[in-house]
C-alpha cells in the first residue's frame, strides 16, 4: 500500500548523517520524510560521548559553515570543552568537547521535531522501491511503501550487525537496537558492492564506584571557542575528566584470555579501524609499551555513567570486570554495560560519485558509516552533503561538489569515492594535501559560500557571514596600515613574551609576524582596534604569520586546479583512448571520476596513463 | 598518441653483422604468433615453455617452409620487460634472417614497433620509472664512454634508488610528525629538534652534492656546447670542418659564406663537445646575412663556451675589437688567432684586449689543433673531470632535485621549534613530491599507512 503522501527527499536512520541529511534538504526548501528504527535514539552517540577533536573539530566547523546542527548542538550540551595541539601550529589546532550523551540526542530529537518541512517517522526500511530502473520510494516494514524522489541511506553500522561480546554474539545494530537486515539483503541483492568492517566500544562504569581522589584531573579550557558560528561564547560551567593507565597486570589478564576474544578466536572477520583499536589489539602490537593511556570521561551531568576512552574490548564480561579493576583507581569499579565489538556491511563508496549520490541509481544517495567511515563528525559530514544535493537534485538544481582544497569534507568524500576503503575510515589531517589552507578559524569563510548557493543558510546567517568577511578584512587592513609607538609598557611586555623590544613605531604586521606575538598581545597597545570576534583575530594573525606558506601553497594548487578541474564527460569510452593498458580503462571504467584530478588519484592510475587521458580530453575539448 | 594494447614487433639487436639477432614480440597476441609460426624440426606444432629457451623452426603458415631456425623465448605477463606476453626469437646472424623472420610476423598483421616503444610499455605498465626510462634513450644515443657508463648506472635505478632513500629519509621523518601532529591524546613527544633534522641535514647534504655533479653530468650526455664566432672570413668554418674531421661547412674566400648555424658533435679527448659554426658577424645590407648574425647571437647565448676566432693574417677591424670586447664580457670564451700559417702580424693588439696572447692556429696547417681540443676538454670538464660517478644528467632531474633540496632546507628551518610542525611537515610532503614527480609516483597514503606500522594509537 503506499502512503499517502509522497516526498521530495526520504532520509533513512536518524544517526549523526541522517539528522544532519534531512535538516539540510529541508532547509534547501524540500519536503523530507525522516525514517529510524527508534525515535528516541535519534542522535544517539553509539560511542565516545564526545564531539571534534584533530581534523574531526575541523569538520564539525565545516558541517557549522554549511548551516548543520552539530555545532550548535555541542555548544549547547558539552560538559567540557579543550583545544588540542594548541602548541604545533595553526593548520592542527583543532577543537573537542564532551558532550552530555542524552541532552545532546534530546537537543536534535528537538531540533528534528521544529524543522520545517520534516516528518520524522519510526518505520524499520525494509527495501528500496525501484521499477524499471528507476528510483521511487522506499519499503518500510509496516507493508507501505513511501514515494519520494531522491533517498539518502544512513544506517550507520546497523547493516547484517552483530555484536560480539566474548564468544558469545547477537544480530543487534549497537547494543540494544535491532540490526537492518532487510534492507541489507534488499542492497546486496540490487548488486550493490558490499564489504564487512568492525568496530568496538569500552564498557561503560558506574561513577559511583571509581575512587576519583587518586586520580589526574584534566580541566577544560577557561575561555573555550564556541564550535558554531552562531554563538559568541560557551557559558555553562565543566566537568573535569581524569587520567589512569593501564599497567603489567592488566596486560597480563588480556595476554591470558586471548583464546576467549573474538577478535583472535577468528569469530570476527570484519576489518576493524588500525587508529582506535581494541584494548587487545593495543597489548598484542604494542607489547614493548608498558603502559596504555585512559580518561575517565563523564558521560553526563545527571547520572552516574562513566566513560573509559582507551579501553575498547570484546573480552568476554568477567575478563572486561577484572582488566578494569587491575587498573589504579578502578579498583572497585563496577561495569554498567559490558564493551564489545560490532561486525556490519558497508557499501563500497567508489560505487558513488563525488556527490554521494550512487553511480547505479539515479536520485539514491549514501552517507555516514554505511560508506566505511568511522566516527560522528565523518558522518555528519556526508550526510550535509548527500542531503543538500539530494535536495538540489530534486528541484533540478546542479549538485554541490567541495574540493580537497576547499574542505576537509571535499577531502573525506573525495578519499572514499576514489580509493575506497578497507578498514573504518577516519579523518587526519594529514591526508589533506592544502591543510595550511584548510583551518578551523577560516571554515566559515571557505564553506558558506557554498552553503549560500545552495539555499541552506538562513538570511540571518548570510548577515552574520558578510559581517566576519568584512572584520576580517577590517583588520587586515588595519595591521597592515597602522603603526604601533614604543612605550616601557609594550617593551616590557614583549620583553615577557620573549621576544625583541622595539625603538622606534613599526606596523603592527611587523610584530604580529614574530612567532611570540598574538592579537590578542598587540590590541590592549593600540586605539580603535577594529573588531571584536576574537575568531578574525585568529584568522588575521595566522594569515600574517603563515603568509609566505600559504601563499606558496596556493601558487602550487592554482597549477594542480586547471587538471584537478577538467571534467572527463561522463560517458566517456576509456576503450576507446588510446594509449590507455586494459587494466588501467577498466578501472577507469568502474570508478567514472568526474575529472582529471579525481582520475589521477585513483589507485592503479600511473602518472602516465593520466597524461594520456590528459592528451585525450584536450584533443576531444579542442574538436 | 599510438594504442598500447596492441602486439608490436621489432628486430631487437642493432644493425650490422652480428652472431645472432633477436626478433622481439610484446602485446596480447605473442602467443598466436608463437603457434603460428614455429614447428618443431620434424614440422610438428611446437608449445612453449615460459622462460625456457627452446629450439624452433621458423616458417611460413601455409606451405610450412622454413624461414629460420631459432631459439625461442617466452615471457608470459607480467614477468617480462613491457610486462606483457613477450615473444623472443634468436635469429641467425646479419639482418637477412632475422628481416625474412619479422616479414612474417608482420604478415600476420602485427604492428612495426615505433622506437622506444617497448621501453614506453615498460614504463606505463610501472615496470621502469622515468629515469630509468629516460636513460633507455640516453644509453642509445650516447656518444661517449662516460655517457654509456653513466646512463647504464641509471638504467640499474642507481640515481633511483638514492631517490628513494632520500624520500624514505622523509618520509620516517613525517611519520613520527605527522603522528604528532594527527595524535594530540597518544602523549606522543616530538623528537628533540635534532634528532629530527639530523636526518634531514644529511639528506639534503647529498641532494647538494648531486646538484654539483651536473655540470659534469651535463656535458657527458648532451655535448658541451661551444659556439665558434669571429668577423668574416676568419676561418671559423674551416676550424669547424677540421675539428669535424668532414666536410661539414662550406668554406670559402668570400666574406658571409656562412648564414645558418652548423652543428656538429666531436669527441675533445674524450669530452663531448657539441660544435655550432655561425655567421661572420658584421652589419650588412643583405637581409639573408643580417639574420644569420641573429642566429649566430642566439647560439653564442646558448652557448656555454665561446671559440673567438680571429684572422692572425690582417689587423683587427674596430668592429672587431668592439666585438670582441663585447663578447668577452658576456661570458666564458676561449680565443684563438686562425691562419698561422700565413704571415702573422704581431698579435699585440688581441693581447692588449684580452691581456694574454691567444693560441694560434691553422685551420689549413692543424697547427695548434691539439692545444685547442685539449683547453676544450678541459672547460668542458670544468678542469676537474668526472666529478662523480652517477651525476645528473638532464635538466629535469637537476631541476626536481633543486626544488626538493629548498623544500628541506625550509622544512628543517621550521623545525627549530614544534610551533610551526604543521608547515615543516608541510614542506617534507612538497620534497617527497618534487622526488616522486622525477621517478614517476608516489601517494602520501603510504605516510598514514606507516604511522600505524610504528606508533600505539589509541581512541
Ligand atoms: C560499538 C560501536 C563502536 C564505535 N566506535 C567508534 C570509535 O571508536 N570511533 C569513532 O569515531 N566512531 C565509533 N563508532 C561510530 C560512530 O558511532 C558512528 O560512526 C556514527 O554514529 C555513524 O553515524 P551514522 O549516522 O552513519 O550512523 P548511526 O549513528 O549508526 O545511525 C544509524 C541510524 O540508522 C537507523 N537505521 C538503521 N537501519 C535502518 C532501517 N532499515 N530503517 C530505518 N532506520 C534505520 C538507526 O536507527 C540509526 O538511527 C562506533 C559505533 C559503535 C556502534
Ligand atoms: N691560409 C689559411 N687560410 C685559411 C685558414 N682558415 C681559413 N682560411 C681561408 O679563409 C677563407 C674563409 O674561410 P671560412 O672558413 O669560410 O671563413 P668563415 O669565418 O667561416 O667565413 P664566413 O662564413 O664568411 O663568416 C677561406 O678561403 C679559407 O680557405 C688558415 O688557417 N690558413
Ligand atoms: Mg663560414
Amino acid at each position: 500500500m503506499e502512503w499517502r503522501k509522497g516526498y521530495d527527499v526520504a532520509v533513512v536512520g536518524a544517526g549523526h548523517a541522517g539528522i544532519e541529511a534531512a535538516l539540510a534538504a529541508a532547509r534547501a526548501g524540500a519536503e523530507v520524510v525522516l525514517f529510524t528504527m527508534d525515535i528516541d535514539a535519534a542522535g544517539k552517540m553509539s560511542c565516545n560521548p564526545a564531539i571534534g577533536g584533530v581534523a574531526k573539530g575541523h569538520l564539525v566547523r565545516e558541517v557549522d559553515a554549511l548551516g548543520g546542527e552539530m555545532g550548535r548542538a555541542i555548544d549547547a550540551t558539552g560538559i567540557q570543552f579543550r583545544k588540542l595541539n594548541t602548541r604545533k601550529g595553526p593548520a592542527v589546532w583543532a577543537s573537542r568537547a564532551q558532550a552530555d550523551r542524552h541532552r545532546y540526542s534530546d537537543w536534535m530529537r528537538s531540533t528534528l521535531s521544529k524543522a520545517k518541512g520534516l516528518s520524522f517517522r519510526q518505520e524499520e526500511i525494509t527495501g528500496l522501491w525501484v521499477e524499471r530502473g528507476r528510483l521511487l520510494g522506499l519499503h518500510g516494514i509496516s507493508g507501505m511503501r513511501y514515494r519520494a524522489n531522491a533517498v539518502v541511506i544512513t544506517t550507520g553500522t546497523f547493516l547484517n550487525g552483530r555484536i560480539h561480546i566474548g564468544m558469545e554474539s547477537m544480530p543487534a545494530g549497537r547494543a540494544g537496537d535491532p540490526p537492518s537486515v532487510f534492507l541489507a539483503s534488499d542492497l546486496k541483492e540490487r548488486g550493490f558492492p558490499m564489504g564487512r568492517l568492525k568496530t568496538g566500544t569500552p564498557p561503560r562504569l558506574d561513577t559511583r564506584t571509581i575512587n576519583w581522589a587518586s586520580l589526574t584531573e584534566q580541566q577544560g579550557d577557561i575561555n573555550p571557542t564556541p564550535f558554531s558560528v552562531d554563538n559568541e561564547c560557551i557559558t555553562q560551567t565543566q566537568l573535569p575528566c581524569h587520567i589512569t593507565y593501564t599497567n603489567a597486570k592488566t596486560h597480563e589478564i588480556i595476554m591470558g584470555a586471548m583464546d576467549r576474544s573474538p577478535l583472535y578466536a577468528g569469530v570476527i572477520e570484519g576489518v576493524g579501524p588500525r587508529y582506535c583499536p581494541s584494548i587487545e589489539d593495543k597489548v598484542v602490537r604494542f607489547s614493548e609499551k608498558e603502559r596504555h593511556q585512559l580518561f575517565l570521561e563523564p558521560d553526563s551531568r545527571d547520572l552516574t555513567e562513566t566513560y573509559p576512552n582507551g579501553i575498547s574490548t570484546s573480552l568476554p564480561l568477567d575478563v572486561q570486570q577484572a582488566l578494569v579493576n587491575s587498573i589504579e583507581g578502578l579498583e572497585e569499579a563496577e561495569i554498567l554495560r559490558p564493551g564489545y565489538a560490532v561486525e556490519y556491511d558497508f557499501c563500497d563508496p567508489t560505487a558513488l560519485f563525488p556527490t554521494l549520490e550512487s553511480k547505479h541509481l539515479d536520485g539514491l544517495y549514501m552517507a555516514g558509516q554505511i560508506n566505511g567511515t568511522s566516527g560522528y563528525e565523518e558522518a555528519a559530514a556526508q550526510g550535509i552533503l548527500a542531503g543538500i544535493n539530494a535536495a538540489l537534485k530534486v528541484c533540478g538544481k546542479s549538485q554541490m561538489i567541495v574540493g580537497r582544497h576547499e574542505g576537509y569534507i571535499g577531502v573525506l568524500i573525495d578519499d572514499l569515492v576514489t580509493k575506497g576503503t578497507k578498514e573504518p575510515y577516519r579523518m587526519f589531517t594529514s591526508r589533506a594535501e592544502h591543510r595550511l589552507l584548510l583551518r578551523e578559524d577560516n571554515a566559515d569563510l571557505r564553506l558558506t559560500p557554498f552553503g549560500i548557493k545552495a539555499g541552506v543558510i538562513t538570511d540571518s546567517r548570510k548577515k552574520s557571514f558578510k559581517r566576519r568577511e568584512e572584520e576580517r578584512e577590517r583588520l587586515r587592513v588595519f595591521v597592515n596600515s597602522r603603526n604601533i609607538t614604543p612605550s616601557p609598557l609594550l617593551n616590557d611586555h614583549l620583553n615577557a613574551l620573549g621576544t625583541a623590544p622595539i625603538t622606534s613605531p613599526v606596523k603592527l604586521v611587523d610584530l604580529l609576524r614574530r612567532p611570540e606575538v598574538t592579537a590578542c598581545d598587540l590590541k590592549q597597545f593600540v586605539d580603535n582596534w577594529p573588531v571584536t570576534d576574537e575568531r578574525s583575530e585568529v584568522t588575521v594573525e595566522v594569515e600574517t604569520k603563515y603568509e609566505g606558506y600559504i601563499r606558496r601553497d596556493r601558487e602550487s594548487l592554482q597549477k594542480l586546479l586547471s587538471l584537478e578541474t577538467m571534467a572527463i564527460p561522463k560517458d566517456l569510452d576509456y576503450k576507446k583512448v588510446a594509449g590507455l593498458t586494459i587494466e588501467v580503462s577498466q578501472t577507469l571504467e568502474s570508478t567514472r571520476p568526474l575529472t582529471l584530478g579525481q582520475a589521477q588519484r585513483i589507485p592503479g592510475v600511473t602518472p602516465a596513463a593520466a597524461a594520456v587521458l590528459l592528451v585525450h580530453l584536450r584533443k576531444v575539448g579542442a574538436a | 598518441m599510438r594504442a598500447l594494447d596492441d602486439t608490436i614487433c621489432a628486430v631487437a639487436t642493432p644493425p650490422g653483422e652480428g652472431g645472432i639477432a633477436i626478433v622481439r614480440v610484446s602485446g596480447p597476441r605473442a602467443l598466436d604468433v608463437a603457434r603460428g609460426l614455429l614447428r618443431k624440426a620434424n614440422g610438428s606444432e611446437l608449445s612453449l615453455e615460459p622462460r625456457y629457451a627452446t629450439l624452433a623452426n621458423v616458417v611460413t603458415p601455409g606451405n610450412n617452409r622454413i624461414i629460420d631456425e631459432v631459439i625461442a623465448l617466452l615471457m608470459v605477463a607480467p614477468r617480462s620487460y613491457t610486462r606483457e606476453d613477450v615473444l623472443e626469437l634468436q635469429c641467425h646472424g646479419g639482418r637477412a634472417a632475422a628481416n625474412a623472420v619479422l616479414e612474417a610476423i608482420l604478415a600476420m598483421g602485427i604492428r612495426l614497433a615505433e622506437p622506444g616503444e617497448f621501453t614506453l610499455r615498460a614504463f606505463l605498465r610501472g615496470r621502469i620509472d622515468l629515469i630509468q626510462a629516460e636513460a633507455v634513450a640516453d644509453i642509445i644515443h650516447a656518444q661517449t664512454a662516460d655517457s654509456l657508463k653513466i646512463h647504464e648506472g641509471l638504467l640499474q635505478k642507481k640515481l633511483s634508488e638514492e631517490v628513494s632513500d632520500w624520500q624514505r629519509t622523509l618520509g620516517d621523518t613525517l611519520v613520527h610528525l605527522e603522528s604528532f601532529l594527527d595524535f594530540p591524546e597518544e602523549e606522543l613527544e616530538l623528537q628533540s629538534a635534532e634528532a629530527l633534522t639530523t636526518p634531514l641535514k644529511l639528506v639534503a647534504n647529498k641532494m647538494k652534492e648531486k646538484l654539483e655533479s651536473y655540470s659534469w653530468g651535463r656535458t657527458a650526455r648532451e655535448g658541451f656546447r661551444v659556439a665558434i664566432l669571429g668577423l668574416p672570413n676568419v676561418g671559423k668554418s674551416s676550424l669547424l670542418n677540421l675539428l669535424a674531421e668532414e666536410e661539414r661547412a662550406i668554406v670559402s674566400p668570400v666574406a658571409g659564406t656562412t648564414r645558418d648555424t652548423i652543428e656538429v658533435k666531436i669527441n675533445a679527448l674524450g669530452a663531448p663537445i657539441h660544435l655550432v659554426d655561425t655567421a661572420g658577424l658584421r652589419a650588412s645590407a643583405d637581409e639573408i646575412e643580417n639574420e644569420g648574425v641573429i642566429r649566430a647571437r642566439r647560439a653564442a647565448s646558448e652557448a656555454y663556451l665561446l671559440l673567438m676566432v680571429f684572422d692572425g693574417s690582417r689587423d683587427l677591424t674596430p668592429e672587431e675589437r668592439e666585438e670582441a670586447r663585447t663578447l668577452a664580457e658576456g661570458g666564458s670564451f676561449i680565443a684563438v688567432i686562425n691562419k698561422s700559417d700565413l704571415d702573422l702580424r704581431p698579435s699585440i693588439a688581441v693581447k692588449e684586449l684580452l691581456g694574454y696572447v691567444p693560441l694560434k692556429i691553422s685551420a689549413i696547417s692543424g697547427e695548434g689543433v691539439e692545444e685547442l681540443l685539449r683547453l676544450l676538454r678541459e672547460r668542458a670538464w670544468a678542469g676537474e673531470g668526472p666529478t662523480s660517478e652517477e651525476p645528473l644528467t638532464r635538466l629535469r632531474h637537476r631541476n626536481q632535485v633543486a626544488a626538493a633540496l629548498e623544500r628541506v632546507e625550509q622544512g628543517i628551518a621550521l623545525l627549530e621549534t614544534t610551533e610551526y610542525a604543521d608547515a615543516a611537515a608541510n614542506e617534507l610532503q612538497s620534497a617527497r613530491r618534487e622526488l616522486a614527480s622525477l621517478l614517476g609516483w608516489g601517494t602520501p597514503e603510504e605516510i598514514v599507512d606507516k604511522i600505524f606500522e610504528e606508533f600505539c594509537i589509541g581512541k
